[in-house]
């Protein structure tokens, strides 16, 4: 099985997606490596990508100073998912080398808008995965869920 | 007798409040249960929603104190970190720490952080701040 294969496996997010979808995903999921230090999504900015954690440690922090920090590999970072504005909401800092997944969002979304059953699987993973690992984090505003429906 | 002399003599008064305090506490239990109820209702439509209750004892449990001890270089750097909480609220944000210990010149600021993430001395509350684990650091450090 491959790295992005058994990843996605991992993401709780996309747990109930049938195969032939997540080779889809495999297709619009690029590794890269990131740095100690490095911002590479920053608040406020144009939102691009999710993420899935591969390895390393990533801070996800707000302007007031809320954090919580990814360190499981399958880690999913998206909390842009229902901001249609396709804003990010937080700031992703790497707290040390490591690799990550990084998603196409714009393709993402289209994906998941052909199909309406697929999309509120996720969103309804998507829910369950935020109240899980950051429920202090303001969620996005519902917007664009109507896009993805 | 009739009237009023008829009920102090049956402590119909006493009666009558404690019957009054008896409905009124059955009204305000019912009030609380009616509005609870939604959760229930939420609970039985979207039962995956609510697994994190179940799910996050085991996963702290497991994820709790990766790091079990400290190499002499990661106590040190610890009891400097602790100089610096010490200047900090209780619950504190976690990018501060970090922005306070690379201006206060800490070696290996980053690895650093993640070293005292990891032996459980700085840990999340449930707001998205951190507090420093006393305990945890006497027991690693001293």
């Amino acid at each position: 099985m491959s790295q992005k294969k058994e990843l996605i496996n991992k993401v709780d997010v996309f747990k109930t997606l049938d195969d032939s979808v997540k080779e889809r995903l495999e297709s619009i999921m690029e590794q890269r490596t990131v740095h100690e230090g490095e911002d590479f999504a920053v608040e406020g900015a144009q939102a691009f990508y999710f993420f899935i954690l591969i390895s390393g440690k990533i801070m996800l922090s707000t302007k007031e100073g809320k954090a919580v920090v990814f360190k499981e590999s399958g880690d999913f970072i998206g909390f842009e998912l229902l901001s249609s504005q396709g804003i990010y909401k937080t700031t992703l800092k790497s707290l040390s080398e490591g690799q990550v997944f990084f998603l196409d969002r714009s393709k993402f979304l289209a994906m998941i808008q052909e199909d309406s059953l697929m999309a509120e699987s996720i969103m309804t993973e998507w829910e369950s995965y935020f109240l899980k690992t950051a429920p202090f984090i303001e969620k996005p505003g519902s917007t664009g869920a109507e896009s993805i429906y | 007798m009739y009237g009023f002399d008829a009920i102090n003599a049956n402590n119909g008064w006493s009666i009558a409040a404690v019957g009054i305090i008896i409905v009124f506490t059955g009204l305000v239990m019912l009030s609380l249960i009616i509005s609870q109820l939604y959760k229930v209702l939420e609970f039985i439509e979207n039962p995956k929603r609510f697994e994190f209750l179940s799910r996050k004892k085991g996963v702290e449990k497991k994820e709790k104190y990766t790091l079990l001890f400290l190499s002499k270089n990661q106590k040190e750097s610890a009891k400097q970190f602790s100089l610096i909480i010490k200047t900090m609220e209780e619950h504190f944000p976690l990018p501060k720490l970090l922005r306070l210990a690379e201006v206060n010149g800490l070696g290996e600021p980053y690895n650093n952080l993640t070293t005292l993430l990891d032996a459980g001395i700085v840990e999340p509350d449930t707001e998205g701040y951190f507090i420093w684990n006393k305990e945890r650091f006497n027991k690693l450090v001293s």
